[in-house]
């Protein structure tokens, strides 16, 4: 039993040093390059591996060549059983202003351990209170919402795909 | 106590080795990932502001510049006089305003030859305008015309000529645009959606232009003349290759003074050129 202890310890602390070693940065870059298929790139960010996280600092966010803003700080934690991608402050570009919500507080997408079926998502910005999660299994992205009467009318052309349940929270849903 | 010393040495050592294994494994894994990053690459190149420039100007020939409320009597409807049969046009200038006559056959009058003399009345109808394709009569304020090999008709009948079915705005024309027509789509980038879908055109996996797949008629949009299924090449000489090529036309538009849009329509290159006043 004693031995199967030292075994299961040198068996984590060994994950722990992979995961601590992982070229965080290269992996950030295999990312990077996934997401210019989808045409979103992430530019001119300065990087900085962390240990056990991967922080990007001050990053200029294209979708399509348009300049969509500037995210303060992205941050990727892998601790296989918990992950997390979380943005904090986004200012999106101010032509967009009239479609899109000026900022973002902070938004987290996160998969752990507690909750294996969903990747949650968790956020804040300008136009309300977001909540969601993705179900890898089910293919489904189910987003609520919570708005302010007022954001509701600013950001008609943004929520139209947007419907209210009972409590009046905007729900999307989309299987990909 | 020395087997305490052997105990933890021998648990750094294998911790150390633990921790090697791992570093040649992460390096390793190095060789699977992408070494360089992306960046979006922005084209800092200047380019001089596009300004609309015609050879004609120096020489004191200016352009007429047609409003857009003006455009649609452009169109105004022109009938055929098939009354008569054109045989010749004598003008006495280029324009053929300040002098000439023509020579027709009358088919009320057994074709009998008459000559009409310019600005002269004849059954009603007064020749306003000769060039050399045509004569152009006026009555009651409407425009007639008489061209050469026309349909010879056994009486003073007028016929209408079917008017273009598209677009109300004719293309031939430095169209005119107002700053504040302007302003008010780039202030609301909504309105702009609401007045048309564009699409993009995609050649070897790469955007060569936009195509228009809806236009609302009455809008501004309508009124530049673009039309459904135009294929919008060029914007001021360029390009339109990206979204965000697309995006910086739509916030220059406001300090642009003159507009350029190169369009492929029935597989033709055409220009629509406008003056921002």
């Amino acid at each position: 039993m004693k031995k199967l202890g030292v075994i299961l310890a040198y068996t984590f602390a060994f994950i722990m040093m992979l995961l601590y070693f992982f070229p965080k940065i290269e992996l950030y870059y295999t990312l990077e390059e996934f997401l210019k298929n989808k045409e979103i790139v992430f530019s001119d960010e300065k990087l900085k591996d962390k240990g056990f996280r991967l922080s990007s600092n001050d990053s200029k966010l294209y979708y399509r060549g348009v300049y969509g803003g500037d995210i303060e700080n992205i941050n990727l934690s892998t601790l296989l059983l918990y992950n997390s991608l979380s943005f904090k402050n986004a200012y999106l570009n101010s032509a967009l202003a009239e479609i899109l919500p000026k900022k973002i507080e902070y938004l987290d997408v996160t998969y752990a351990i507690y909750n294996p079926m969903n990747i949650t998502i968790d956020g804040k910005g300008d136009i309300g209170k977001i909540d969601g999660y993705i179900n890898p299994f089910s293919k489904l992205l189910h987003i609520e919402l919570k708005v302010a009467k007022k954001e509701k009318t600013k950001y008609a052309t943004l929520l139209r795909k947007f419907k209210p349940d009972e409590k009046g929270v905007l729900i999307y849903e989309l299987r990909y | 106590m020395n087997l305490d010393i052997s105990r933890y040495s021998k648990t750094v050592v294998t911790l150390l080795i633990l921790a090697a294994i791992a570093k040649a494994l992460s390096l390793g894994s190095i060789y699977f990932l992408n070494k360089k990053g992306v960046s979006q690459e922005i084209d800092n190149s200047y380019t001089m502001p596009y300004k609309s420039y015609r050879f004609s100007k120096p020489f004191g020939i200016v352009d007429v510049v047609v409003k857009s409320e003006d455009i649609a009597k452009v169109n105004e409807p022109v009938y055929n006089l098939s009354s008569l049969e054109l045989k010749a046009i004598y003008k006495t200038s280029k324009t053929g305003s300040d002098g000439g006559f023509i020579v027709a056959l009358d088919n009320t009058k057994g074709k009998r030859s008459v000559f009409i003399k310019m600005l002269s009345e004849y059954n009603g109808y007064t020749l306003k305008e000769l060039t050399n394709e045509k004569a152009t009569f006026e009555r009651n304020g409407k425009k007639y015309k008489l061209e050469f090999e026309k349909k010879k008709s056994s009486a003073l009948l007028t016929e209408p000529i079917a008017r273009p079915k598209s677009p109300k705005y004719s293309d031939d024309v430095i169209r005119a645009v107002s700053k504040s027509e302007v302003h008010k789509y780039t202030k609301d980038f909504k309105s702009i959606w609401k007045s048309i879908s564009i699409k993009e055109v995609k050649q070897n996996g790469k955007i060569d232009g936009f195509k228009v797949t809806s236009i609302k008629q009455g809008t501004i949009f309508d009124k530049l003349g673009l039309r459904k299924d135009d294929i919008i090449m060029s914007v001021n000489n360029k390009p339109m290759k990206s979204y965000a090529s697309a995006f910086k036309i739509y916030k220059d538009v406001k300090t642009m003074t003159s507009l350029k849009i190169t369009v492929k329509r029935d597989n033709q290159i055409k220009d629509l050129e406008y003056e921002i006043y």
